[in-house]
């Protein structure tokens, strides 16, 4: 378990925006709309990035709710409804860094 | 009062009137009923307090869940037993369920709504278990290999070494606290949470002391699921420093359940030396490190036989092979206990080892490791990061 472990995540601008830092030092930001496309819910598992997309619509998406999930991960619940995919740290730091 | 009440809107997820049931129920005459029960705040009728989550019929039942607070479940009981009196009075009702549901804040809105001002977004740590200092899986790949066993021993040990222990049985399919500690009273309920047993110091829940010995218990995921979460936190822990979690053999859906829905402060792998359990062993660990729950220790059981008649040793599983695989994984070898036909019937008798023979070698062996894992434990878990939303008070 030496992967970089979050010491604080902090949803911003009215749920818009989630930053995470890591005891290495370093921080990752990611905006709600780029969270929600890449949902890990199984839910999500068949859709393509076009359908994902379809489904939140135009709409600005923000995090209305964010939850611990034992001590591994983080479910956020998007304004659209969506509350089943499970972020865990790696998964998160991958997104960070990706973008 | 009751005209007043006669047209009160229900909410839009109420469904199920009219949906071509034969001997339909009288709306009017429902909510005539539910007029004479007051809502959460205890004055309004419950059909204008808003608190009426949903109300469905079928048949000849009606199903009606009641929003509260979660803080006020306790006190929600009485209208909830009011309110399914009410609606049972009614005439053509059978039956009448009525819950109290608290997933939403009362006249939140639903999920999907684009509300301006809606409510600011809220944190929410997993909460751990109220009282429990330590939690702390016991587990095996692989079934057989005396996981329970170690379990009610170490609870047992841990006690003797002076901490506040308690012993969660979560093998719901093959539960066995109760045949080792040798309990067959009921457990009490006390305003709907258990009262945990007690027995050698060590308190204890387990599926096993709600159903005959003989029953078997024919589940699907979603059952095992709440059965765990009501084991956790419906049963009344008190101040414990370690509550042992004794798992079911596997990676399914105790495992998974309980790592999401506590924070758990690590796992011990029980393993016998030989190969074949050793595979699933690297299993188990492999899975708590996907969910960040730190593995405590392996303890070899079946670690090797002296024949009571030649004294002669027999490594019947092999031998070493544990303590190779925690090298081999960097983590810490928290001892080995032989093969004993002394601890097997101690076990089936209804008395850990460790309780009937305190100051023999089996005793010590479990209280060296007992030891051992209390060291570890202190300091364990990498704590939990703090999550922060701004702009909310």
């Amino acid at each position: 378990m030496s992967e970089p472990w979050p010491v604080k995540i902090t949803l911003g601008d009215g749920g818009r925006s989630l930053t995470v830092a890591f005891d290495d030092g370093q921080t990752i930001a990611l905006c709600a709309v780029a969270l929600r496309l890449a949902t890990p819910s199984v839910e999500a598992k068949r859709l393509t990035l076009d359908q994902r997309k379809a489904e939140i619509g135009e709409k600005p998406v923000r995090i209305t709710a964010l939850e611990a999930v034992g001590n591994y991960a983080i479910r956020p619940t998007f304004d659209d409804g969506h509350s089943t995919g499970i972020y865990s740290w790696s998964y998160l730091l991958e997104l960070g860094t990706r973008a | 009062m009751a005209d007043n009440t006669k047209r009160a809107p229900l909410p839009p997820r109420a469904e199920g009137f009219g949906r071509g049931s034969p001997q339909l129920i009288d709306e009017n005459a429902i909510l005539d009923a539910l007029a004479a029960v007051p809502g959460p705040d205890g004055a309004t009728p419950l059909p204008r307090s808003g608190a009426i989550g949903g109300l469905t019929q079928r048949e000849d039942r009606i199903y009606l869940s009641i929003v509260i607070e979660a803080k006020d479940a306790a006190k929600s009981e009485a209208m909830r037993l009011a309110a399914q009196d009410a609606l049972a009075s009614v005439a053509g009702v059978k039956a009448a369920i009525v819950t109290l549901t608290s997933e939403r804040a009362p006249g939140a809105p639903a999920a999907h709504a684009h509300q301006p001002g809606a409510k600011a977004p809220r944190p929410k740590a997993v909460e751990s278990v109220k009282g429990v200092r330590h939690l702390v899986a016991v587990a095996s790949g692989k079934g057989g290999v005396g996981k329970s066993t170690t379990a009610a021993n170490l609870a047992v040990a841990m006690a003797l070494e002076g901490w506040k222990v308690g012993l969660l049985d979560a093998d719901v399919f093959g539960p066995s606290a109760p045949r080792l500690f040798g309990l067959k009273d009921k457990p009490q309920v006390e305003d709907n949470f258990v009262v945990p047993l007690q027995a050698y110091g060590v308190k204890i829940m387990s599926i096993g002391l709600m159903i005959d010995e003989n029953a078997p218990v024919v589940w699907r995921g979603p059952m095992v699921m709440s059965a765990i979460t009501q084991l956790l936190r419906e049963v009344i822990w008190g101040e414990l420093d370690a509550l042992i979690v004794d798992m079911p053999p596997g990676t399914g859906d105790v495992q998974l359940t309980l790592a999401q829905s506590a924070p758990l402060s690590g796992a011990v792998i029980v393993s016998t030396p030989q190969d074949l359990a050793l595979i699933d062993a690297r299993r188990g660990i492999a899975m708590f490190d996907k969910v960040k729950i730190p593995t405590l220790g392996i303890i070899e059981n079946m670690s090797y036989f002296i024949c009571p008649h030649c004294g002669g040793r027999s490594d019947i599983f092999a031998h070493g092979g544990a303590r190779r695989e925690a090298q081999a994984r960097g983590v810490p070898f928290l001892g080995e206990v032989p093969l004993d036909i002394a601890i097997r019937e101690t076990s089936d008798a209804g008395t850990p080892i460790v309780a009937a023979q305190p100051d023999g070698a089996h005793a010590k062996a479990f209280r060296a490791i007992a030891r051992n894992l209390m060291r570890g434990l202190d300091g364990a878990r990498r704590a939990a990061p703090q999550i922060v939303v701004e702009g909310a008070a």
